[in-house]
C-alpha cells in the first residue's frame, strides 16, 4: 500500500501538455533591439513539474509570459495541450507572477477569490474555497486586509494562493517563493508538491534556488546568460513523495552541484 | 481618536475667535460697523434668507444651473477624456489642445458665451459646461495612464473577458481620480455659473449678491456669500469623502 502511495505519478502518455519550438525573442527598445531567448526548445509532458533555473536576465520571465499567451515569440511557437498559443488560456494556463500583482483595492481574500468570481462561481462558495487557500499559505487572520497592509512576503503568499484557486492545468510560477524565508518555502514547497500531486498538475516553475529546484523537480532546465538558451536538463531521479532527509543525500548533493556546475560555465 | 477631538476642539476654538472678534470689533466701532456689521447681525439676516422666498428662488436658479452643467460636464468630460486617452492617434493629436486650454482663464471668454447663448439659464449652463469640462478630461486621462499594465495582464491570465477586464480592472483602478476631477469640475462649474450670473443675469445667487453690493445691502452681502460658501464647503466635502472612500486602496 505504502509503495503505491509513494510512486510517482504515473507518467501519461500522450501529447505533452507544453511544446516549446525553436523560441525567440528580441525586445525592440529605445536604445535598439534587446535578444533575450535564443532558440528555446522543450517539452513538458503531462503531469511534471519542471524547473527553469539560470542567471538574471537570461529571459526566465519573459519565456513564461510567452507561456502565459501575454507576450508574442519573435521567432518559434507554443503548442499549449494541441493549441498553438495565441492569447492566454486562463483555462488551460495559470501564473504566479514574480511580483505579486494583487489588485489593490481588493482584501487579501478577495484577492484570492478573484478568478472564481471572474468565471461566475456562487459567491459562498469562492468564499470557502478562498479562505482555505489563504489557510494554506498561512494568511487566514489577514483575509480582510488590504495588499498595503501587508509584508512583500504575505502578498506573494497571497499571489499563490490566486493561482491555486484559479486551479488550472497547467501552473506557471515565476520565482514564487522568493521573498520568503527559508521555512515558510518549505512548508509551501511540500503543499505545492501535495496539490500537484493530488491534482495532477504540469508544473514550470522558476527559481534561484538550486536546493528548491533539485527538491521540487520531476527536471530542471538550465539556462545561459542573455540571450537565454537551454545549456543543460538534469533530471531529477529522486524518488516521491520527496522528504527533507533526501536534502542530505549523497545524490541531491550531486544533482545541485551539476547544476550549479552548469550556471556557472554559461 | 483623541487627537481628532482635540483638533476638533481646537479648529472650533479658534472659530469662535473669529466671530467673537468680528462681533466686538463691529460693536465697539474699532471697524465701521456699515462696512462690517456685528456678526450677530449678519447671522440674523442669513435666518432671515433662508426663509425667503426670493433668495430661495435664486438659489433655486443656481442650483439648477449647476445640475444642469454637472449632467452635462460628468459624461462628456470623461468620454473625451477616455477616447483622448486610449486612441493613440486622436490623443496625440487633441491632447495639447487640452494642456493648454487648461492654463488659459475662462473667464475671458465670456462675452463670446453672452453673443451666442445671450443672456438666460442657457448661457450660464455652457459657461460652466466650459469652465469644468478640462480638469474632467485630463483627471480622466490621467486616470485611465494610471490604470497598471500589470493588473490588466493579470486580469487576462486569470479568464478576465474584455467587459470584466473594464469592469473589474479600469473602473475601480480609475474611479477616485476620476471623482476627484469631478469634484474639481463641480468647483470650477460653479465659479463659472456665478461669474456669469454676477455679469450679466437678473437671476441666480450671483446676480443677487451683485445687486446687495451695489446697493451697499452689506448683512445682506455677508450673508448670502457665507451661505453660498458653505453650501460650496458641503459639496467638495462630501465628494472629497467619497473620493476617499473609493480611494481607501491609493497608498
Ligand atoms: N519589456 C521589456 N523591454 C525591453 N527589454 C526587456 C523587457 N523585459 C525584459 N527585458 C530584457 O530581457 C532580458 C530578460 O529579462 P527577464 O525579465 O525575462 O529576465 P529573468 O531571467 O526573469 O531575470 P530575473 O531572474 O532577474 O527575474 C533582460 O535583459 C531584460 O533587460
Ligand atoms: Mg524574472
Amino acid at each position: 500500500m505504502a509503495a503505491v502511495a509513494n510512486a510517482p505519478a504515473p507518467a501519461p502518455a500522450g501529447p505533452p501538455d507544453v511544446a516549446v519550438e525553436h523560441l525567440t525573442h528580441v525586445y525592440e527598445t529605445a536604445n535598439g533591439a534587446v535578444k533575450a531567448l535564443d532558440d528555446i526548445d522543450f517539452e513538458v509532458p503531462q503531469g511534471k513539474f519542471v524547473g527553469i533555473v539560470g542567471p538574471s536576465g537570461c529571459g526566465k520571465s519573459s519565456l513564461l509570459l510567452m507561456l502565459a499567451g501575454l507576450l508574442q515569440p519573435s521567432e518559434g511557437r507554443i503548442v499549449v495541450r494541441e493549441h498553438a498559443l495565441t492569447a492566454p488560456r486562463p483555462a488551460d494556463v495559470g501564473v504566479v507572477f514574480q511580483e505579486a500583482s494583487l489588485l489593490p483595492w481588493k482584501t487579501a481574500l478577495e484577492n484570492v477569490e478573484f478568478p472564481l468570481k471572474l468565471r461566475g462561481t456562487a459567491r459562498a462558495e469562492r468564499r470557502d474555497r478562498a479562505l482555505e487557500l489563504l489557510e494554506l499559505v498561512g494568511l487566514a487572520d489577514f483575509r480582510d486586509r488590504l495588499p498595503h497592509e501587508l509584508s512583500g512576503g504575505m502578498r506573494q503568499r497571497v499571489s499563490i494562493a490566486r493561482g491555486f484557486s484559479q486551479d488550472p492545468k497547467i501552473l506557471l510560477m515565476d520565482e514564487p517563493f522568493a521573498a520568503l524565508d527559508e521555512q515558510t518555502r518549505l512548508t509551501l514547497g511540500d503543499e505545492l508538491l501535495k496539490i500537484w500531486t493530488r491534482h495532477q498538475k504540469t508544473v514550470i516553475f522558476v527559481t534561484h534556488s538550486l536546493t528548491e529546484a533539485v527538491y521540487l523537480c520531476d527536471e530542471v532546465l538550465v539556462m545561459s546568460h542573455r540571450p537565454g538558451r537551454i545549456i543543460d536538463r538534469v533530471t531529477i531521479p529522486l524518488e516521491r513523495p520527496r522528504t527533507y532527509e533526501m536534502m542530505a543525500t549523497e545524490t541531491f548533493g550531486h544533482l545541485r552541484e551539476r547544476i550549479w556546475r552548469s550556471i556557472r560555465t554559461t | 481618536m483623541t487627537q481628532r477631538a482635540s483638533y476638533l476642539a481646537v479648529q472650533i476654538a479658534i472659530l469662535a475667535a473669529i466671530l467673537t472678534g468680528w462681533e466686538i470689533a463691529s460693536r465697539s466701532g474699532a471697524v465701521n460697523a456699515m462696512l462690517l456689521p456685528p456678526f450677530s447681525e449678519v447671522a440674523t439676516q442669513m435666518g432671515r434668507m433662508l426663509v425667503s422666498a426670493r433668495f430661495l428662488e435664486n438659489l433655486g436658479v443656481t442650483a439648477l444651473e449647476v445640475v444642469l452643467a454637472s449632467a452635462i460636464v460628468a459624461p462628456i468630460g470623461v468620454l473625451i477624456g477616455l477616447v483622448l486617452a486610449e486612441s493613440p492617434y486622436l490623443g496625440a493629436a487633441y491632447r495639447p489642445f487640452f494642456f493648454f486650454l487648461t492654463g488659459v482663464p475662462k473667464s475671458i471668454f465670456l462675452p463670446i458665451f453672452i453673443l451666442i447663448f445671450g443672456i438666460g439659464i442657457s448661457q450660464k449652463v455652457a459657461f460652466g459646461v466650459f469652465q469644468a469640462v478640462f480638469v474632467l478630461v485630463i483627471a480622466t486621462m490621467t486616470a485611465a495612464s494610471s490604470v497598471a499594465p500589470e493588473l490588466v495582464r493579470l486580469a487576462k491570465v486569470s479568464g478576465a473577458t474584455r467587459w470584466q477586464i473594464y469592469r473589474e480592472i479600469y473602473w475601480p483602478a480609475m474611479l477616485p481620480i476620476v471623482i476627484e476631477g469631478m469634484r474639481l469640475g463641480v468647483i470650477f462649474n460653479i465659479t463659472g455659473v456665478i461669474f456669469a450670473e454676477m455679469s450679466v443675469s437678473r437671476a441666480g445667487i450671483g446676480a443677487l449678491v451683485a445687486e446687495w453690493g451695489r446697493n451697499f445691502e452689506i448683512a445682506n452681502l455677508i450673508g448670502g456669500i457665507l451661505i453660498t460658501a458653505l453650501l460650496c464647503i458641503a459639496i467638495n466635502e462630501s465628494l472629497r469623502w467619497y473620493e476617499l472612500r473609493v480611494g481607501k486602496w491609493r497608498q
